[in-house]
């Protein structure tokens, strides 16, 4: 466990614990939901379920040019100044329409295991690809995206976090993680309806001294997952990092909850590399028509 | 309080947001926080999220070692247990029970049973099946009918209290029964009851948005989602 700084000595330590757990509940019309209840089981046998729901481990690998650059490098990291990582189908919609439309190569993957049904193609266009690849821009290599188009259980996303940034420099990057959420879930004094959705939403870590380009996402809400376990990190570790979410009130994928990511580009130092394609309206359109294809249930 | 550290481990599923405790400055809060008061002589940790299924051992072995690195001169756990899992005895009178290590107990047992008449979770056979309770087990009674601690709903409790009476740390649990829902109220109790003994604050001292001498967080509105159009119900 990491602490980071030595305490004083105390007459006294008080540890409240918030137990939870998912149940599920039956509704009128018979489809069953999750219900998110803060009690906890303790009838579960914890060595039992430790084998049975054991989460593997999250695997990098990188392409083999990228591992001998690595190799020979003096601090065994890949280097980088920028780093991009976008979770969810908006936000690599977005990188990959605006960033990775320039000249980019696949330099590596992360695993985190598939199920018999899943498809991975190389080049991620299905929308059901479940991987996580990792693109540099080739003629600034610099810039290093991470895209995961692929559900991160939360608990896995230790190991996630863990191997991508033991392999990567960070120190003196940029790092941005980008990913989006339902206006559903945002909570405030507004309706929901009465929300100027879609919206951006800005967590920044204590060493990254500069001031996000969205507001600061209020109180109480919250952001948990692979995005939460990246930004955990970075404070932990004091390296400056940034993470903005867009709140989207459409279900399925659109240009507008894409577009709303673009003043990312216009902060220091993203606009001195990143160029916005003249037909980035074009890649997003075929983006989401190909998304939506996918989305019918009876074509 | 200032936050002091994180308690960082792949045991506790991650969550970040804003400064819970107010909205005049931004401030970056993640799943397990540590805070410290200098003026209390008091270290909190702060526990935002649940354990990864499977590795709740791993957290307690590892908090357990470093309670005992820490050298804290006493240790208390804040929890919870199911209301609906109460004897007849414990649905009247004080809803909130203690259970403490041997080493808190010769510290402080008396002080909480004599002068401030604390009460001791109550014992229950545990075989077959955890029961109601029996003021005096029959003789002819196996001898399997033992009596054991039980906390549904406690979180990690149990097994942090039987990993510091391994490791000769001195911890008290203090649990309060509660169901589902706003527990809020239960917060308040649960503090109003530690502080009849840590005494933290003066009760009524914090202005007229006190509630007890607390002041609740600004990141307990909402508790219960958004405000909704109340246009849908006519």
């Amino acid at each position: 466990m990491k602490e980071t700084r030595k305490f004083i000595k105390i007459r006294c330590l008080v540890l409240p614990t918030i137990p939870c757990f998912v149940d599920i509940m039956a509704t009128f019309f018979g489809e069953i939901l999750p219900v998110t209840s803060r009690a906890v089981d303790e009838d579960d046998d914890e060595e039992e379920n430790a084998l049975e729901t054991a989460i593997s481990p999250a695997v990098l690998r990188w392409s083999p040019q990228v591992r001998s650059e690595i190799e020979s490098s003096p601090n065994q990291c890949l280097h980088c100044s920028i780093l991009i990582i976008a979770v969810g189908q908006a936000a690599t919609g977005f990188t990959q329409c605006y960033v990775l439309s320039q000249q980019s190569e696949k330099i590596g993957a992360i695993c985190t295991g598939l199920d018999d049904k899943d498809t991975s193609t190389l080049s991620q266009d299905a929308h059901s690809d479940k991987t996580c690849y990792i693109y540099r821009l080739v003629h600034k290599p610099e810039v290093v995206v991470v895209q995961c188009k692929t559900e991160v259980q939360a608990a896995q996303a230790f190991s996630w976090t863990q191997q991508l940034f033991s392999s990567i420099n960070i120190n003196h990057t940029y790092i941005a993680v980008l990913t989006c959420g339902s206006v559903t879930d945002f909570k405030c004094d507004v309706m929901v309806s009465d929300l100027p959705a879609p919206f951006l939403r800005a967590l920044k870590t204590s060493s990254f001294h500069g001031q996000p380009i969205a507001p600061y996402l209020e109180q109480p809400n919250t952001i948990s997952g692979l995005p939460a376990q990246l930004l955990t990190h970075c404070q932990v570790e004091r390296i400056a990092a940034v993470l903005y979410t867009c709140y989207t009130d459409s279900i399925h994928l659109d240009m507008n909850t894409m577009k709303t990511f673009r003043p990312v580009l216009q902060v220091t130092p993203l606009k001195n590399v990143i160029q916005i394609p003249v037909n980035a309206d074009k890649l997003m359109a075929e983006f989401v028509d190909r998304n939506l294809r996918d989305n019918f249930l009876y074509t | 309080m200032e936050s002091v550290g994180y308690l960082y481990d792949d045991s506790i599923l991650p969550v970040i947001g804003n400064d819970p405790y107010t909205q005049d400055k931004y401030a970056l809060s993640t799943a397990c926080e540590v805070y410290q008061s200098t003026e209390h002589k008091l270290v909190v940790v702060q526990q935002r999220s649940p354990l990864v299924k499977g590795k709740r051992n791993q957290f307690v072995t590892k908090l357990a070692k470093w309670l005992k690195v820490s050298e804290f001169s006493q240790v208390v756990l804040l929890t919870s247990t199911f209301s609906h899992e109460r004897l007849d005895v414990q649905m009247i009178g004080c809803q909130e029970r203690f259970l403490a290590t041997k080493l808190m107990e010769e510290k402080l047992g008396k002080k909480l049973r004599e002068e401030l008449k604390w009460k001791e979770l109550e014992k229950r056979p545990s075989f077959p099946a955890p029961a109601p309770l029996m003021e005096q087990a029959p003789s002819s009674q196996n001898s399997t009918l033992q009596a054991t601690s039980y906390l549904p709903g406690g979180g990690i409790a149990k097994s942090l209290l039987e990993e510091c009476e391994k490791m000769d740390i001195p911890l008290l649990v203090v649990s309060t029964f509660c169901s589902e829902g706003d527990n809020v109220p239960d917060a308040l109790r649960l503090a109003s009851h530690l502080n009849t003994w840590l005494h933290l604050v003066k009760p009524g001292s914090a202005g007229d948005t006190s509630q007890g001498g607390w002041v609740t967080p600004s990141s307990w509105q909402h508790l219960f989602g958004s405000t909704f159009d109340q246009m849908l119900y006519q």
